[in-house]
Parts: C-alpha cells; structure tokens; sequence
C-alpha cells in the first residue's frame, strides 16, 4: 500500500466520492417516490359491482416528490456549503485557534518548524496551522476541501506529549488526509446524512398534525411515519458507510504519512502514546463540537467506539500495520504517568 | 461506419491531452521539489554564521569545531553557487560538501552537552531549535524530491503512457542519493 501512488489516492477518493453521490441521487429518488406514492394513492370505497381500487393523484404525486427531494437535497447542498470550501472555517468552528502569529511559546514554533518541514517533503503547500488549546488528549484533524483551502489543527496534548518527530508524524498523516481529499468526501457523506435526518423532523411534524381526526389526518401520520423511518433508516445507513470509508482512508494517510516523513516508527509511537492515555483513565475531548467532527480526527475521540460504527481503524491494528512486533499484552502500551497533568480538563 | 470511426478518433485525442497534461503537471511537480532542495541548502547556509556567533561566547576552546563548520559551509556554499541541476558530476559534489558540512555541525549538537551553560542560554536553545528544523527540511525536500520523481517515473513507464512519453520526449527523471542521508537521518535529536 505504501508504494501506491499518491495520485493514485486520489483518484479512489475521487471514485468513492463519485459512487457516495449516485447511492444519494438513488436513495433521495426512492424516498421521494415512496412518499410520494403513499401521499397521493387513494382506495376507492368498495361498490357492488366493483373492488376497491387504488387512485393515484398524479399531480399531488410530482408535488410531494419535488418537495420531498428539494428538501434533502437542499440541507445537503446547505450542509455541504457550511462543513467544505475554508478550513480554516471549519477549523475555528470547532473551537480551534489560529496560531499563524504567535511566535512566544517555543511548543508552538516548534510544530510551525514541523509542519513547514513535512510540506516539503509531502511536496506540498503548508496549511493554515491551529491549536486546540483545551484539549489535554493527543488528537489532530485536518479541513477544508482542497489543499490551498486547508487547515490542520493538533491539540495542546499532542504539542506537550510527543516528541518532535512523532509530532512530524502525525502532522504528515493529516497531510495525507489533504493530499487524498479525503475531507471533501467526508463533507460530502455529511451533507448526505444530514439531508435524512432532516426528513426525520419534517416527518414528526406531519405525525403531530395529522393526529387530529380530521379528514385525511389518518394518511398525513402515516405519512410522517413513514418518512422517520426512512430518513432514520438512511442516515443510519449512512453512517455505516461513512465509518466504513473513513477507516479505510485511515491506514492511506497512515501510509502516506510514513512516506512524507520516512520514518513509519515515530507514527507507531505517537499512535502508541494515545493508547498509553486511554489506558491511564485520561479525559479526552472537553469539547462538545468534536463529537460531530470525530472522523476528521487522527485518533477516534472515545475509546468505547468500536465494530460497524467506528471512524477509525482499531488503535492496535493500525501500530501493527506499522510495527509488525507490536504486541499489546505484552508490555506494548508507553506508561504515561509521568505525562504532564493537564489542567482544566 | 465513419461516426464510429471519428468517435474513436475523438476519444483517443481527448486520452492523449489528457495524459500529456498529466505528465506536464508531474514534471512541475518534481521540478519544483529540486527548487526546494536548493532553497533549503541556501537557508541551511546562511543560519550558519549566526550559530557559530552564538556558539563562540560560550566555547572558547572548541574553536576548531567552529572552524570547520565555518569551511564546510563556505565549500558548500561555493559548489551550491556552481552547480548545475542537469550535470550529475557537480550534483555528487554539491551532496558531498553538503554531507561533510552535516557531520560538522553534529560537533555542534554535540557541543551542547559539554557546555551547560551553552544548553541553558535561551537564544541557544532558539538557535539550536532553528538547526534542527533546517536539517529536518534539508532531509525532507530530498525525500519531497525523490517522492515526486517515484510519481512521475511511474506514470511515465506504464503501458500505454510510456508510448506517448516516448512520442513527446519525456524523460525518465533519476532519484538523488544522497551521500549524507546517513547523517542527516541520525542528527541527534536535542530535548530540552
């Protein structure tokens, strides 16, 4: 894996993106005319020379579905606009600080040095560069949807409790996440996954107000049933697929990152240190706002995460990609004891 | 018959433009990595005479370390003046000087162990984080070169690629390798 090429990367990333939006169109077009059909079919009261038949209202069919579709699609496309285009947007949005000016804390001038030094050897542009100051964990994340819009940001934790070339790694591996455009595709994900869930409030809506009695009422619940179940289904489903496609790109940038730097152990170090923390009891994540951000990040944000629903690949199995020897039973994990006792946290 | 024919046609040009595109992008690529390479060297070269300054205070007696990282840097920067991105000789000369001059100022971080006081000045401890950081580069822009020209070499030598290259004149780009890699690679690293 570590011989594929990086053009290559993309062009995968290019490719899921590419079958990510076809499963949206289809799956937008089988809700609406689910929808649609279930809003517009009447049964015929039963005559004595007649069955009961099933009417459609043809008009009401293409209204309901046009609406249906719009509104996923525009939350998407909404959500899309919001999470994509400037990291560095994205990056303060999720509490993050633009440590472009300071020049005081020698930690901070150190991971300028060091993200100056894997741009070139990424042979890339270096990004804007945040800090998320609270954060006592070691975690990292990249934004923004192409390279000259992105942003990386590590946490305080990550600047204090790694060495200067385990830093370096888990920076390239951030960089790997730009280079593949692997954010663009996880926007896009989102965008999707937001658009159902929408569907799910539309449908409580429709639930409350058809519970009336009044004509029709019975159909207009049912309706709103059907689509919770549909907008829930989906973004359940969507969510899958999004894990499944972000633990994979995972082990890329794993990949990619101990190319730009040559040195794959500091990776397998760094990785090791946050399992050195998880075992510790550490607190991870003070902020909130990470949670909706968990598949941006280098390390999965809670150690409870595992199987269909995890972002990312298990912290054992991506040292073993890089460390074949590791063995975690035995000895494996780095004691962090004497690892500063971060405040506030 | 002569639709299908044209369409053919059509799509074999639209596939030759956009492989030529292709390999054009990944030559500027890796051309632009050797630029960085040189750009690394000049900043590696004009840190140099600001170290030895700070160093000086502190380490009267090391003045032959001083020395020979002045010499190095000077040889280096003279053969880094001269050479010639196209002509291998000035290039394997260029990474020698280069190598000798990273060997030198590993006298340097050594230097910092014997001289506490030296490992206590804060203008040092900037200095030798600057020194880290343009050793760190020097060694990255080498494997930034190198990565690109694995990249371009392999689009360039894939069936049916290779025909077109042929055709247009690309040239298969050769890796450096680099004599001081092995010192680079084990600067020491300082913690403070």
């Amino acid at each position: 894996m570590a011989e594929m090429s990086m053009y290559q990367h993309g062009a995968n990333a290019r490719k899921q993106s590419l079958l990510i939006t076809s499963l949206f169109i289809f799956s937008v077009l089988l809700i609406a005319v689910l929808i649609a059909s279930l809003a517009s079919a009447r049964l015929t009261p039963e005559t004595a020379n007649q069955a009961s038949q099933i009417v459609v209202d043809w008009r009401l069919f293409v209204y309901v579905a046009l609406a249906v579709a719009g509104v996923i699609v525009l939350t998407s496309l909404w959500k899309m606009v919001s999470m994509g285009g400037d990291g560095a947007k994205v990056a303060r949005s999720l509490g993050a600080t633009d440590v472009s000016d300071e020049t005081n804390d020698p930690l901070i001038t150190r991971y300028k040095h060091i993200v100056e030094e894997v741009a070139l050897g990424a042979s890339m542009q270096a990004p804007r560069i945040f800090v998320l100051e609270n954060e006592p964990g070691i975690n990292a994340f990249a934004a923004g949807s192409s390279p000259d819009k992105a942003a990386i940001a590590v946490t305080r934790g990550a600047l204090k409790l790694l060495n200067r070339s385990e830093l370096a790694a888990v920076v390239a591996h951030e960089f790997a996440h730009i280079r593949n455009l692997d954010m663009r595709l996880n926007v896009r994900v989102i965008g999707l996954i937001h658009g159902l869930m929408v569907l799910y409030i539309v449908g409580r809506i429709l639930m409350h107000s058809g519970g009336g009695g009044r004509k029709g009422g019975a159909q207009i619940a049912l309706i709103g049933i059907a689509i919770i179940l549909l907008g829930l289904l989906g973004a359940f489903m969507g969510k899958i697929m999004q894990a499944a496609i972000s633990r994979q790109r995972e082990y890329l940038a794993d990949a990619d990152s101990a190319r730009y730097t040559g040195d794959p152990d500091s990776l397998a170090g760094a990785l090791k240190k946050i399992g050195g923390l998880q075992r510790s009891g550490m607190k991870e994540a003070v902020h909130d706002e990470l949670e909706e951000a968990r598949h941006m990040m280098f390390a999965e944000l809670s150690v409870k995460m595992s199987g269909l629903m995890s972002t990312h690949p298990p912290l054992v199995k991506r040292i073993q990609a890089l460390d074949p020897s590791f063995d975690p039973d035995n000895n494996g994990w780095p004691s962090m004891e004497n690892a500063e006792e971060p405040k506030g946290a | 018959m002569e639709w299908v024919l044209l369409a053919i046609l059509g799509v074999l040009i639209l596939y030759v433009i956009l492989e030529y595109n292709k390999l054009v992008r990944l030559r500027n690529v890796f051309q632009n990595a050797f630029k960085q390479i040189d750009v690394t060297l000049k900043q590696r070269h004009d840190m140099i005479p600001q170290l030895v300054n700070t160093v000086k205070g502190y380490a009267k007696h090391e003045q032959a370390t001083l020395t020979g990282v002045i010499d190095a840097r000077n040889q280096a920067e003279k053969l880094r003046g001269q050479s010639d991105s196209g002509d291998a000789g000035s290039m394997l000369a260029l990474g020698q000087a280069e190598g000798l001059l990273g060997k030198a100022m590993g006298g340097i971080f050594a230097l910092s162990e014997a001289y506490p006081d030296l490992k206590a000045d804060g203008a040092f401890r900037d200095l030798m984080e600057q020194l880290t950081t343009i050793e760190n580069k020097v060694a990255a822009s080498r494997r930034g070169y190198n990565n690109t020209v694995l990249e371009y070499n392999n689009v360039l030598e894939t069936f049916p690629t290779n025909i077109l290259a042929n055709m247009f004149t690309f040239k298969r780009a050769s890796e450096l390798d680099f004599d001081d890699r092995e010192a680079i690679q084990n600067a020491p690293e300082v913690e403070f």
